[in-house]
């Protein structure tokens, strides 16, 4: 009897330590919810300075507006410091949440640090198990500080209001793409191709320049951020940057799919065309042992836009058709002569034959080399709601 | 050009094994319709896929302007 | 069996469908304030069409034209028809569905493809199709007051931009349409696809196909009428889908500003009504020909053809518009008004050698 008793109070006792639970559960409120990532280093000092932007889990629509209540939605923590692993022990002198990084939205990396090389940072990122890379990558124009501090209208925080900025921006004008993501320039940078990433600035301040003026102001170009070119960048290193317009022929020869709009000269005058880009397609040929690529692009022409003219018969459209190819063309090939000139391999010539003929003795050369054919071909497919212009006096062309 | 996996590995698959379900249930005269059927759409949709797409209405122009020529010699 | 007044209304909508989305400006474009005129002269002659029609298919009660043609001009022959009539029916519904889809991807969805529209309309249609011809014919007769009362409401509630002077000089060309006979050819002759009901119609449908056909070319001329008059010949000959834009800009007080999306749904109702129409005249077609044992597998045929002519049934509205200006009469002739006529011819010349015959 007392054998039993003794054997049943073993087996409970046991089975408490099924009770452990969880060690490594965390609840949502002991979270700090990291939404924006800066990344800064001094070349001087080689002081790095981390800034968080971290998600105010008390701010939100009731917080907003009530008197008394105002309170920021995000708020920057900053560190310096000498190597990135002690960021995360000095921001805990800040912060009294446990860091987490998962929800990111975008990391910033200052211009001089780009330009120095973000191999570093990006190294440190990898060995985190909880690092995530699936996040856009943008350089900053300006003090990353500045940008830091700079609320955004409409979205709650500006690491939302960015990275939802490059998205329309890749469908609606193709200044921009899908691959700007962190592991986007990892996987480029170790081929040795070319990547371009947005770049943030901030635009000019009125008022307090910490408090959120920008809510208050109805000026909604002043006190925030602007999305402005492109940096280009190589083996983790930013070489140089394109203004917005060249950000669209990149994109464009990239195979990158988006609405962009154009001006094109067509018939002693110039229209507007509006284009869907379909992707490209890349082949090899050899002409005399010289490499000619051939990308062939295909757009879909809209006139959704066009107001100066409207075709009415099959040959005003074959006409506008190749005017909008042969325009592109153009463009195209004076961007990558300017850009080929100065030793930027934007169309990715050389992993193409690194791919396509990987014995090749000296793939730079051939890729400089390289001639570059466009064969663009242009559908007419929409329009808008006029099946004919209004045709009163009072325009200008 | 971009959806040609589209083709073969949705509407090729379907239209096979319908096919072959006919087959096997000894409906050959339906399959027969069945196969002249699906395979013209899917000849229609392998030239949109390939981006060369068999405009009907230019087909049907061009017929009529066949017949036409035709009928005035 | 369907009734007649079930065939009565199908007929209606089945000519009405994408009608209203595509001619009405180029209509006004031809006949400027008296555009309203055009549908009349071309419904009159889509009556005479359907006599035509009705005098071939009283021939042999309870066929379709696939079978006459086959009893008239032998089994090959016959079969040759049925595969044109089978190919005209899928180009057409290919037509029906890249309308909508045009239109859908103007005015509210820019950026669903359309083939999504297609594959979900092809989709519903073959359901319904499945069901059988009475469910065609009770489905339309169910909703068409759906259809009626929201589209002249909304068409109504634009009444106040009305101006009669915007359908001055009246009269000036009545005779416009006979420079841009296509009308007839699209909806009137299109109206072909309803003879392969017939033999399921309840006996006595003439009055209800030649009054369908008839109350169509009245509504047509009153929307035309109206878009006129509350938009004037100047925009409404240029802007795509007139009616969309007269109700678009109507707005009740301050609060009910967006109530085009009731007109949508009106209109892609049409629409679907007459793919639904045609998808059951080519299906019709298939089962009188093949005699087939099964009915899905044939609709999944057909959706899959549909749906890729939808994508190539024309590059872009342009050149659309200029190949229906310049064949579509010829191509609808064909199969609509020469084949049954000739159909006809061979019926009268075999009957009365069969009846001198008998006499002999």
């Amino acid at each position: 009897m007392f054998r039993r008793k003794a054997a049943a109070a073993v087996a409970l006792a046991l089975s408490a330590a099924l009770l452990s639970s969880c060690w490594d559960k965390t609840e949502l409120n002991e979270l700090a919810l990291v939404s924006m990532i800066g990344l800064d280093r001094d070349p001087e000092s080689g002081i790095y300075t981390i800034r968080l932007q971290v998600i105010n889990p008390t701010s939100g629509s009731t917080a907003r507006g009530t008197p008394g209540g105002e309170q920021s939605p995000v708020y920057t923590y900053e560190a310096n410091v000498r190597t990135l692993a002690e960021a995360d022990l000095k921001f805990y002198h800040l912060i009294p949440r446990k860091l987490f990084l998962h929800h990111a939205k975008a990391v910033l990396i200052s211009g001089r640090a780009a330009r120095q090389g973000m191999r570093d940072f990006i190294n440190f990122s990898e060995l985190q198990p909880s690092a995530r890379t699936s996040v856009p990558l943008f350089v900053v124009d300006g003090s990353i500080g500045e940008v830091m501090r700079t609320y955004t209208p409409l979205e709650r925080t500006p690491a939302e209001s960015l990275s939802s900025r490059i998205e329309l921006l890749a469908d609606y004008a193709l200044q921009s793409g899908r691959d700007v993501e962190v592991r986007d320039v990892i996987e480029r940078s170790e081929r040795d191709e070319w990547i371009v990433l947005p770049m943030v600035a901030v635009t000019p301040k009125t008022g307090n320049l910490d408090s959120r003026d920008v809510d208050a102001s109805i000026d909604a170009n002043r006190n925030q951020l602007r999305l402005n070119g492109g940096a280009v960048i190589r083996n983790y290193r930013m070489v140089g940057r394109l203004d917005d317009n060249e950000l669209v022929l990149y994109h464009l020869l990239n195979g990158d799919k988006g609405t962009f709009v154009r001006r094109v000269p067509f018939r002693n005058g110039h229209v507007t065309a509006v284009l869907l880009s379909r992707g490209t397609k890349r082949r090899l040929d050899w002409e005399n042992g010289r490499p000619v690529v051939r990308i062939r692009l295909s757009l879909e022409l809209s006139t959704l836009a066009m107001n100066e003219y409207h075709p009415r018969t099959l040959e005003d459209i074959r006409a506008l058709e190749k005017a909008v190819s042969e325009s592109i063309t153009d463009e195209l090939d004076a961007f990558l002569d300017k850009t080929r000139a100065k030793g930027w391999d934007l169309a990715g010539i050389r992993s193409l034959l690194g791919r396509k003929a990987p014995k090749l003795p000296n793939p730079d050369r051939a890729a400089a080399d390289a001639k570059i054919r466009f064969e663009i071909k242009t559908l007419f497919t929409g329009m808008g709601n006029l099946s004919r212009l209004y045709e009163g006096s009072g325009g200008t062309s | 050009m971009t959806h040609m996996w589209l083709l073969y590995l949705v509407l090729a698959p379907v239209i096979v094994l319908q096919a072959a379900w006919l087959l096997y249930a000894k409906k050959y005269r339906d399959t027969a319709v069945f196969l002249a059927i699906s395979l013209s759409g899917f000849a229609l949709w392998g030239s949109v896929a390939y981006g060369r797409p068999i405009i009907l209405n230019a087909w049907i122009g061009r017929i009529i302007e066949a017949a036409k020529s035709l009928v005035s010699f | 069996m369907i009734s007649r007044g079930q065939f009565y209304f199908l007929t209606v909508n089945f000519t009405l469908g994408t009608t209203l989305f595509v001619t009405i400006n180029n209509m006004i474009e031809e006949a400027g304030p008296d555009a309203w005129m055009m549908p009349l002269w071309a419904g009159l002659g889509g009556m005479l069409a359907a006599l035509l029609w009705i005098a071939l298919l009283r021939c042999a009660p309870g066929r379709s034209p696939v079978e006459i043609a086959r009893d008239a001009w032998g089994p090959i022959a016959g079969l040759i028809v049925g595969i044109l009539y089978l190919l005209v029916f899928c180009t057409i519904a290919a037509w029906v569905l890249r309308n909508l889809s045009d239109f859908m991807n103007v005015t509210i969805m820019p950026k669903t493809p359309p083939t999504i529209f297609h594959i979900m309309f092809l989709l519903v249609g073959a359901y319904a199709v499945a069901q059988g011809s009475e469910t065609v014919g009770r489905m339309n007769a169910v909703i068409t007051p759906f259809l009626f009362f929201p589209f002249w409401l909304s068409l109504a509630l634009a009444a106040e931009e009305w101006k009669w002077e915007r359908l001055e000089p009246a009269f000036r060309d009545p005779w416009a349409f006979f420079q841009y006979p296509s009308l007839l050819a699209f909806p009137f002759l299109e109206a072909f696809a309803l003879t392969m009901f017939w033999p399921k119609v309840r006996p006595g449908a003439a009055g209800a196909l030649v009054s369908g056909i008839a109350s169509a070319a009245v509504s047509l001329s009153l929307v035309l009428f109206m878009v006129t008059g509350l938009l004037g010949p100047e925009r409404a000959a240029r802007i795509n889908f007139p009616i969309y834009t007269i109700v678009q800009e109507v707005s009740i007080g301050r609060v009910l500003v967006i109530i085009h999306s009731v007109l949508t749904v009106t209109l892609i109702t049409l629409i679907f009504v007459k793919l639904l129409v045609l998808l059951y005249a080519a299906f019709e077609t298939i089962d009188r020909l093949f005699r087939p044992t099964v009915r899905w597998p044939h609709l999944l045929a057909l959706a899959i053809l549909i749906s890729a002519g939808a994508r190539t049934v024309y590059e872009n509205p342009v050149q659309n518009r200029l190949l229906i200006d310049r064949y579509l009469l010829i191509y609808d002739g064909f199969y609509s008004v020469l084949i049954p006529a000739l159909l006809l011819v061979t019926i009268w010349i075999r009957r009365s050698l069969a009846g001198r015959a008998r006499k002999g």
